[in-house]
């Protein structure tokens, strides 16, 4: 090693001290001269001590080859220039389609496009895209509930997949003709003269339970031809507006839009509700409180100052609607005390209202513990005409139990319904129609349950058993309220008759006169008998020996007791039941004869056996005792009640002596 | 032949880096919540459904959505400034790997492998190429005419 260092040392210290150019010069000059032989030898061109200076040979010339590669590759080629600049480009245009796509406001460029947008995401079964372009102010909180339906759907197991909560569903759109006219600066109208939605359902794609919810019937392929949606000869159209620079579709403007065109009400002033500054109240509270005293008094004009005007344009609208309200008169009730609390959530607020007055009839009326009483004339009980309050409770009235029975009777927290929620824009405060009834699709669509969906569509095999009964003896039960089933199965044998008794517990009366429907299904899972018989008194055959499921529909929330006997074997109040008042008992007796129902002399009936004759309104059944507890829920009136109000309360004109209620059909 | 070689290379490289741009501008979901978006849109989209993965947020799967198409732009640069085979390219294209590969498995996450789109498939033939053209033996000869250090 060392001597190599020596022999580096002894070249580098070789000849004069010359400058870089000489150096390479000489070399050069070397090069040639070996080239042309003038050299010691056959290439070689010098010598220090036994190291000879080699020259290369003449077809390959290291050195001076070397240096001009060197010098070639410092020469970009033109095609690789233009690859970095192609390439920086792009990474710029990524970089700011990042960047854009952070700030972008969405909608579409156009009215037309924001029309198509809506339609290829309908196309491509993208519900969350659909909502997209339809104005962020009006749906701000629909994304989340429609994200929320379609999660719940997919843990009922209603949809496979919550990315693709239509998959399934083939829709397809084609042929769309668009007609744009502009309403206003930033406002368009756009008409759909043709066009065909065809839809289209791949069974397989369904999930398990919906292939069965479908049956054999599904619907194959379905055309629907968007010219022919005309409403009293009116084009199909939606409004669309223009907003953060994009065009978005208005359901508001749309639905307020038809609104006026059908009912010839004067064009909108499009955008003033926007424009003006003066519109809602300074708090949640007392946008509620001028909702309420604007109402009582038919103060049509301070209702449309408070409803947003990006969410819901009532405003815009105020000419059109208030003379549309022209001919209505207002409710007339004062509002003598008013309180409200606001849960208030940065630009959301949810109000709970407390407030009581006096109606035009001289009657009370109150908002309280999540019921709005009203004082009512009550032309249904003992005493005729007199004043009672009349109580709409819908936490546990039928409105959210039958209606929305899906939601089922699970109270809520505040154990309030009547709850609003407001929205601040800017520094005033509007309420929100969209919110609330956003807020109640959400309590809806969070208290739907298997059970609930199950038997929505009638899969009841799919629902678990909750019992074997047998013969003779009693089964208890619980229902939740809404519209759930229970199944039950017992063992019977063919020509074998059977007949049922069945009692509730309802404390709070939320029955309904509904009753509990029985449905039987034979040993094949065929359907025997659907009716409210079994339990009044009606003995069913039995086909065939095998295991037979009941299934249960009560219509109530409350515990709940039943016996399914063999015909031979029942009691005697079981195969003669009670029978049904339906209307005035003495009238109902003087009708159907005393054999069938009673009047006593306090004024009350006791029915005695089974009626033919009878009203889906009647409420009357047989307790545990077998002794019969009758209430009067007349189907029709007596007399005319006020327009618009329901009776929900049962009077009670025949009781146990053991005090147990019980209701039929 | 070693010329056509490291053409070869270069040319899957610009091939592969396209591919990866372009990606950008297809539908990475087929069909389904977010089928018609791009970009933080459709990541926003897919969270809001449901299928987050831990640990992630929105604003992080979006710069790795826009990471892959930066470098396949990255890559184009890299083999215009040198080639195919030197380092910085073979950086990039591992980068730009390794970016797609865990993308794509984060979108299959997301969305499910049986709705992504043409997105995902771009990117992962892109990478296919850039790997190929930077690391495999295609133009490895080339380093015979490559003057030493």
């Amino acid at each position: 090693m060392s001597e190599l260092n020596d022999r580096f040392e002894g070249l580098a210290n070789r000849g004069t001290r010359r400058g870089v150019d000489a150096v390479l010069g000489d070399a050069m000059n070397d090069a040639r001269a070996a080239e042309r032989g003038d050299g010691n030898g056959a290439g070689v061109i010098g010598a220090f001590g036994d190291l000879a200076v080699v020259a290369s040979d003449p077809i390959d010339e290291p050195p001076v080859v070397m240096m001009e590669e060197v010098a070639a590759r410092r020469t970009r080629r033109p095609w690789r220039t233009a690859v970095s600049a192609g390439g920086l480009a792009a990474l710029l245009g990524v970089t700011t389609m990042g960047i854009a796509s952070l700030l972008a406001g969405g909608g579409a460029d156009s009215p037309e496009g924001a029309v198509r947008q809506l339609a290829d995401a309908i196309e491509h079964e993208d519900p969350l895209a659909a909502v997209d372009v339809l104005v962020p102010d009006e749906v701000r909180s629909l994304r989340n509930t429609v994200d929320r339906i379609t999660r719940r759907a997919e843990q009922l197991e209603l949809v496979s997949d919550v990315a693709a909560p239509l998959a399934g569903i083939d829709l397809s759109v084609a042929d769309l003709g668009l007609r744009t006219e502009e309403l206003a600066p930033g406002y368009a109208k756009v008409t759909i003269t043709g066009g065909e939605v065809d839809a289209t359902i791949e069974r397989s794609s369904l999930t398990h339970l919906m292939q069965r919810a479908l049956g054999d019937d599904a619907p194959g392929e379905n055309a629907l031809r968007l010219s022919e949606l005309t409403a009293d000869g009116v084009e199909p159209f939606v409004v669309t507006i223009q907003h953060d620079g994009g065009w978005y579709i208005s359901p508001a403007y749309t639905a307020l839009e038809y609104v006026r065109i059908l009912n010839d009400l004067p064009v909108a002033d499009y955008g003033s509700g926007v424009a003006a500054s003066a519109l809602g109240a300074d708090s949640p509270q007392a946008a509620a409180r001028d909702a309420l005293t604007a109402y009582s008094h038919g103060d049509w004009n301070r209702l449309w100052e408070l409803a947003p005007p990006n969410e819901l344009p009532l405003y815009d609208y105020r000419v059109a609607l208030t003379e549309g309200l022209a001919d209505t008169e207002s409710p007339n009730f004062t509002v003598d005390s008013f309180d409200a609390t606001a849960d208030v959530d940065g630009d959301t607020a949810t109000i709970t209202v407390h407030a009581a007055g006096t109606t035009e009839d001289g009657g009370n009326w109150s908002i309280d513990d999540g019921c709005l009483s009203i004082d009512q004339t009550d032309y249904y009980g003992d005493n005729s005409n007199e004043v009672v309050p009349y109580l709409t409770c819908p936490s546990s009235d039928v409105f959210p139990s039958v209606l929305i029975g899906l939601g089922g009777y699970v109270e809520r927290p505040d154990d309030a319904y009547l709850r609003f929620t407001a929205v601040r824009r800017g520094e005033r405060w509007f309420l929100s129609p969209v919110g609330t009834a956003l807020d109640v699709v959400d309590y809806i669509v969070a208290n739907a349950d298997e059970r609930a969906i199950y038997t929505l569509f009638g899969m009841y095999e799919a629902l678990p058993v909750e019992d074997s009964i047998t013969l003779g003896e009693p089964v208890r039960g619980t229902a939740a309220g809404g519209y759930r089933a229970y199944v039950y199965t017992f063992e019977g044998r063919g020509g074998q008759e059977i007949v049922g008794a069945f009692t509730q517990d309802t404390p709070n009366d939320e029955s309904f006169g509904l009753g509990t429907l029985a449905e039987l299904y034979g040993p094949d899972g065929e359907n025997l008998d659907t009716s409210y018989g079994m339990f009044y008194g009606e003995e069913f055959a039995l086909p065939a020996d095998g295991t037979y499921r009941l299934v249960l529909l009560p219509y109530f929330r409350g515990d709940y007791e039943f016996s399914v006997y063999d015909a031979q074997h029942a009691p005697a109040y079981v195969l003669d039941p009670p029978g049904e008042c339906t209307t005035d008992p003495a009238e109902y007796c003087a009708d159907h004869g005393a054999q069938n129902c009673a009047l006593l002399e306090d004024g009350s009936a006791e029915c005695t056996t089974p009626l033919s004759d009878t009203s889906e309104s009647a409420s009357c059944g047989t307790a545990s005792d077998g002794s019969a507890a009758c209430h009067v829920e007349p189907a029709a009136p007596l007399d005319h009640p006020p327009d618009g109000i329901t009776p929900t309360t049962a009077v009670e004109v025949g009781s146990s002596e053991s005090g147990s209620a019980s209701s039929g059909p | 032949m070693t010329s056509a070689r490291s053409r070869v290379a270069d040319a899957l490289c610009l091939v592969g880096g396209a591919a990866l741009v372009a990606s950008a501008f297809v539908h990475w979901v087929r069909r389904g919540a977010g089928s018609r978006l791009r970009g933080h849109d459709l990541v926003d989209t897919l969270v809001t459904v449901g299928r987050d993965l831990p640990g992630t947020t929105s604003a992080n799967l979006t710069v790795l959505w826009y990471l892959v198409p930066a470098l396949g732009a990255a890559t184009w640069i890299a083999v215009g400034l040198t080639d195919a085979r030197s380092r910085a390219t073979r950086a990039v294209t591992a980068a730009a790997a390794a970016v797609v590969a865990l993308t794509v498995l984060v979108f299959a996450r997301l969305a499910g492998w049986r709705d992504l789109g043409l997105g995902p498939l771009l990117a992962v033939v892109g990478a296919t190429a850039i790997v190929t053209g930077a690391w495999s033996r295609v133009g490895q000869n080339d380093h015979s005419h490559t003057p030493g250090p």
